[in-house]
């Protein structure tokens, strides 16, 4: 059997999956620097206390850094209706997402369905009432009504490890940027954001722990993106209440 | 350092968690085994090529969850992701895609001689005379649904609809006439050696 030669599509699908690997080593590649910086004990003492000072200056004056302070995130936003007739009507009025055509194929799986309503976090009734918003990379996530009543919404996020949610939020808790849900990724040092914001709010800004910040775009309502983990501090945009 | 930081990358797939390159030694190592094994449980060279498209592509991205440090346990867990995906095609006769739709991977499209190899490297013709006995003892109805889906190649509905049955039914005749014959081709002495 070894002696044969392999079917040509072998050599095809490896091709595929090279251009795969390769775009994820360079993704996790360190920016390419001309020299290594070789740091000795003198050069720290200088080194050291300009460091401190400009992450102290960038703290003070908020800078928005993309750069070196700033975690690396990805972020992706499609959002999808199946069901908008569970929904009260000051949600409706917060959240376009709520008030578009339902599509088949953002149904909540029926196995995280199910279990999330065993869970009693959601109510779940057929058709499943879901939209899926923004997805953080393989990590899906879901607007499902909440069990309490039509005035509240569940942010549902499936995990390798199942199903993550911030049940009960109230179209206040959207305007003051509290319906978020932040959940680990398994055997991974990120951490899967994904959030609801009013109508009118295109972009967001994720501030984290070390005093950067950066910004992500929202489509149909919501933002997504996967962090570095203990990093995530908050999330603002323009005009929004206070939390 | 590394080796303090990464016990266990002492193998190939454990190595391409931090070197996403190092996967390329595993698809060496097992796809064209791997493409057998699958061809010799499916008797469907075009699912076949699907199914070692998914393999390899659910592999390398939850390549994160392998607990293991050796090769073996590398083919090992491989093979266990294989049985997975080939299980839920008898029972539903459809190739789950979801790693190769994430990872944006374009399945290649068969030529003539992918069809002539993938046939010869299944060992698909020594199997004849065995599949054929198995295939024998299967029931007609079975016989009939197995020969429209598998040898004229024909749909789903099309099968159900030369049969005057429903969809469901038809995939369930021709789904546990499959695993009649693939229990028969894993009984084969040596069938383990092999195949995987």
């Amino acid at each position: 059997m070894s002696a044969l030669e392999p079917p040509p599509f072998l050599e095809a699908l490896r091709e595929e999956l090279t251009r795969v690997a390769e775009a994820d080593a360079r993704a996790a590649a360190p920016p390419a620097r001309g020299h290594r910086l070789r740091l000795s004990l003198p050069r720290l003492r200088v080194a050291l206390p300009i460091a401190v000072a400009l992450l102290a200056l960038a703290a003070l004056v908020g800078v928005t850094t993309s750069g070196l302070l700033t975690p690396t995130h990805s972020e992706r936003g499609d959002v999808a209706l199946r069901d908008n007739q569970h929904y009260g009507p000051e949600l409706r009025r917060t959240l376009a997402l709520l008030q578009r055509e339902p599509l088949p194929a953002s149904a909540l799986p029926p196995g995280i369905g199910e279990k999330g309503a065993a869970d009693g976090a959601i109510r779940l009734t057929p058709p499943s009432p879901a939209a899926d918003v923004a997805a953080p990379l393989r990590q899906p996530a879901w607007v499902v009504p909440a069990l309490q009543s039509d005035d509240r919404l569940a942010l549902v996020m499936e995990t390798t490890r199942g199903l993550a949610g911030s049940p009960g939020l109230t179209a206040a808790d959207v305007r003051a940027g509290r319906a978020r849900l932040l959940a680990g990724v398994p055997n991974s040092a990120e951490q899967a954001l994904v959030g609801l914001v009013p109508d009118g709010v295109d972009r967001v800004t994720v501030r984290f722990a070390d005093g950067g910040s950066t910004e992500l775009s929202v489509t149909d309502n919501a933002y997504g993106a996967t962090l570095p983990a203990e990093t995530f501090a908050g999330v603002s945009w323009s005009g929004m209440d206070g939390p | 350092m590394s080796l303090r930081r990464h016990p266990r990358a002492s193998c190939d797939l454990a190595r391409s968690v931090d070197d996403p390159r190092a996967f390329e030694r595993v698809y060496d190592a097992h796809a064209q085994r791997m493409l057998a094994f699958l061809a010799r449980r499916t008797f469907d060279v075009e699912a076949a090529r699907d199914l070692t498209a998914e393999v390899f592509a659910q592999a390398y991205d939850g390549r994160r969850r392998f607990r293991g440090s050796t090769d073996e346990e590398a083919a090992a867990w491989l093979y266990g992701i294989a049985r997975n995906l080939l299980n839920r095609y008898i029972r539903t006769g459809v190739v789950e895609r979801k790693a190769i739709e994430r990872l944006g991977i374009r399945v290649p499209q068969l030529v003539e001689a992918d069809y002539e190899r993938i046939v010869q490297l299944a060992g698909l013709s020594e199997l004849r005379s065995i599949i054929a006995e198995e295939f024998s003892r299967l029931r007609p109805d079975q016989q009939t649904a197995i020969h429209l889906r598998v040898v004229e190649e024909l749909p789903y509905p099309e099968v159900a609809a030369r049969l005057s049955i429903s969809e469901q039914t038809a995939r369930a005749r021709v789904s546990r006439g499959l695993r009649q014959l693939v229990a028969a081709v894993d009984a084969l002495p040596n069938a383990k050696e092999r195949l995987a």
